[in-house]
């Protein structure tokens, strides 16, 4: 699962290409970030994966998401260790909707923390 | 064995590869300024995994690292200003390693944005960016960018300073106030060192003037002002980067990295860019082991062998414990560390097996060495039996008192220490080539060793116990007490000790027949009187007119204070006593000998021996007979003790005064 986010002053087209101004999540297989998209199906706050959602409204629909619904799901994400070489990169095994919900939040946060108020942002 | 790792090396190992999924906790020694016995704790650790399964998709997650989270725990030990350092330093080490993000404002997100755009950059990093974890976290948001790296010689040279600190700090008993110099001093080095290595293909050091370093604040820091010491080394950091910016010509971004706000300011009043870069502080609620950083676009973390790994960096010796005994730890220090371990920033790592559950020659221990001297079979206790004997007389000296002076029984003790277990020629080889004993004097040494049960013999091999790691720690300590005895575990010195004690002075003739009496065997002269030597190298005698007089008392402070001042009426005059005169006089009185003496002087002489005025002043050569052995193992020395005067903080004192009533 990735984040997209671009700005534009009114709700982006599904199918439309636009310049991202933030990516959050895996480029490339190589970098995997293996959160499945099925986990926002779990949440019951009604995002979908390919739909624009406008940043207030994003954050909206995570306050009312439930991210204890399935909290027996594990994973595995790839991670980046910026201090030991040897641990460049490695897998931690936790909880699909705790790494889920790290990842929205911090999206949203930093989001949030620029200030724009025409900020869309897209699960893919 | 101890295992001696380097990162990859111990991220292959077994010791933390799998562990029990549930609570643990994380602990630390420092020799600067803790005994090795003291841990303090630092975190709870809860370690989760998924249910063990057969579906394929679980067992990768199996193979995948385990999660866990790390909560601050600190030891109720600590003092409360040390907490804040502690604090401090945990939460730098956990910025390096990707768990806590640097606080980042809007501002400097923009910031962030508006570098990534660039192709080429290069950063200039103050030295505290170097390890605050910083730098660290940049490197990583630009990951896809060109950067180069131009740290500042200041840097370097300011390592160099906190090293010569450290060791300075290493090599003398543990102190508690050394705790924040020493953390912080570690940890800058280490993680300092660290990041240059890793990034050694892309940067540069930059060069100023050596004459202008004079304005670096020395480390001690006792003879600059503090704060005209920063300003000067601010200054000479910027007049540096103003001499690089004009001299460089590039269509990359230069940008200095700083986490000082002050500094940052004046940057950027001289038109200096900048990133200031604050410094996290450590949360009091559970930090995962992962997290998503939204400026690097994706997770960052750590493995536990990651944790533990840069905490032994900064802390000296971390371990991690389960149920309260210790699962594995890892030491930045082991007697025979070798250049080449310093630049593979390699650690001792011991895992459950390895590590003896006392560490100290507590009441246990002592127990235990007397009960190895009640033999089942009512042997000559001070003789190995028959059996052993054929086992161990090939590596051993059978000798019952074997002629062997005390330094060197330590120096084959250290190349046991150092190496864990050997064969003899393994052991001696181990031993640096200066020191190498031949081969007779080795197998008397050892004799004593294997009958203290400092070591074992066994198949033809010498490893040590846990008794020689204790051991270690009591030299370190300076506290020969707990040497001696360790040592009484060997018969022959515990009769002497028991002799000296009940008869209060021995002379050299008399040795030979207490042995004879006691042991009841034909034992050399000459190796008998030379058990006197120990005695006085181990602080519980002392020599007065060429006899050895009983030095192994040790009073309570309050009986201490009260003998003080009964030597000194007799000896003081007009209020006034030379050292010359009160020590001898307080030895005989008190049976304590001149160590042990200025040992409890040092410390109570400020809260209770106030009616006494101690002023340090030049003298003359030091008059000492006697010498006691000091340091570790590894580098045991011989140290003079004085009999006509008294050390107080470094700092001889001649003439002890009192206040007239």
């Amino acid at each position: 699962m990735r984040v997209r986010a671009v700005r534009s002053t009114q709700k982006p087209l599904v199918s439309a290409a636009l310049d991202y101004f933030w990516f959050g999540g895996s480029e490339s297989e190589a970098e995997g970030t293996e959160i499945e998209s099925s986990v926002l199906s779990t949440l019951g706050a009604g995002l979908q994966v390919g739909e624009w959602y406008s940043l207030q409204e994003y954050v909206e629909k995570l306050s009312v998401a439930d991210w204890k619904a399935d909290e027996d799901v594990w994973m595995f994400v790839s991670t980046r260790s910026t201090a030991v070489e040897s641990e460049g990169r490695h897998s931690i095994c936790l909880r699909s909707q705790t790494a889920a919900k790290m990842m929205c939040d911090a999206v949203s946060q930093h989001l949030l923390s620029l200030g724009y108020a025409d900020i869309w942002v897209r699960f893919e | 064995m101890t295992r001696i790792c380097d990162q990859t090396e111990f991220a292959k190992s077994e010791y933390v590869a799998r562990l029990e999924p549930g609570g643990y906790s994380l602990h630390y020694t420092d020799r600067t300024h803790l005994s090795p016995t003291q841990k303090r704790k630092l975190f709870d650790i809860q370690i989760e995994e998924p249910p063990r399964s057969n579906d394929p998709n679980i067992a990768d997650l199996n193979d995948a690292d385990q999660y866990f989270s790390l909560t601050s725990a600190l030891d109720s030990e600590f003092e409360e200003r040390d907490k804040i350092i502690v604090k401090d330093i945990l939460a730098l080490s956990l910025t390096r390693l990707g768990l806590l993000p640097p606080p980042i404002t809007a501002e400097i997100s923009h910031q962030i944005l508006e570098l990534k755009k660039a192709s080429g950059i290069i950063l200039v990093p103050d030295s505290n960016s170097l390890y605050n974890g910083t730098l660290h976290w940049l490197l990583e948001v630009l990951r896809r960018n060109n950067v180069w790296l131009m740290p500042f010689v200041v840097s370097l040279t300011q390592i160099q300073q906190l090293d010569a600190q450290l060791k300075t700090f290493i090599s003398k008993p543990p102190q508690v106030g050394n705790l924040r110099k020493a953390l912080r001093s570690r940890a800058f080095i280490n993680a300092g060192l660290g990041l240059l290595e890793r990034n050694k293909k892309r940067y540069q050091i930059i060069e100023l003037d050596p004459s202008l370093l004079r304005y670096l604040r020395p480390s001690g820091n006792a003879s600059v002002d503090a704060d005209k010491g920063d300003v000067l080394e601010d200054r000479l950091l910027i007049e540096g980067l103003h001499s690089i910016l004009r001299s460089t010509r590039t269509r990359a971004s230069q940008v200095v990295v700083t986490s000082d706000v002050l500094f940052s300011r004046i940057l950027e009043a001289e038109g200096v860019k900048n990133i200031c870069l604050p410094s996290a502080s450590l949360p009091q609620e559970p930090i995962p082991c992962v997290r998503f950083d939204a400026l690097i676009s994706g997770f960052v973390g750590s493995t536990l062998r990651g944790v533990l790994w840069d905490l032994a960096h900064s802390f000296s010796c971390v371990s991690l414990h389960r149920n309260k005994s210790a699962h594995v730890e890892l030491n930045c220090y082991w007697p025979g560390k070798l250049p080449h371990d310093w630049l593979g920033e390699k650690l001792s790592v011991r895992n459950r097996e390895e590590l003896a559950p006392p560490t100290s020659i507590d009441n246990n221990t002592r127990q235990h060495g007397a009960a190895s001297e009640k033999p089942a079979a009512r042997r000559n206790p001070s003789k190995p039996s028959e059996k052993e004997e054929s086992k161990t007389t090939d590596i051993s000296s059978g000798a019952i008192v074997p002629q062997v002076s005390l330094p060197q029984v330590l120096r084959l003790a250290a190349s046991v220490y150092t190496l864990g277990k050997g064969s003899l020629p393994q052991i001696l080889e181990g031993m640096p080539q200066a020191q190498r004993l031949p081969e007779g004097i080795a197998k008397r040494a050892i004799a004593i060793l294997a009958r203290a049960n400092l070591v074992d013999i066994r198949e033809g091999e010498i490893s040590g116990t846990p008794r020689l790691d204790a051991f270690d720690s009591s030299l370190r300590e300076e506290n020969l007490d707990a040497a001696s005895d360790a040592l009484t575990g060997f018969r022959p010195y515990g009769e002497i000790l028991s002799a000296l004690k009940s008869r209060g002075i021995l002379q050299k003739g008399e040795i030979h027949s207490i042995l004879t009496e006691k042991l009841g065997n034909p034992i050399g002269k000459e190796a008998s009187e030379r058990l006197l030597r120990y005695l006085v190298q181990l602080g519980q005698a002392w020599t007065d007119a060429g006899a050895s007089c009983d030095g192994s008392q040790r009073p309570t402070d309050a009986e201490f204070v009260a003998q003080f001042a009964k030597s000194f009426d007799a000896t003081a005059r007009d209020n006034l006593a030379r050292v010359v005169d009160f020590m001898p006089e307080l030895c005989r009185s008190s049976k304590m000998s001149p160590w042990s003496v200025n040992r409890i002087i040092a410390r109570v002489a400020r809260e209770k021996l106030t009616p006494y005025s101690f002023q340090p002043a030049a003298g003359g050569k030091p008059s000492a007979v006697d010498s006691i052995v000091s340091g570790s193992l590894a580098e045991i020395q011989e140290k003079p003790v004085p009999i006509d005067r008294i050390v107080l903080n470094g700092r001889p004192i001649l003439t002890i005064g009192r206040s007239a009533q």
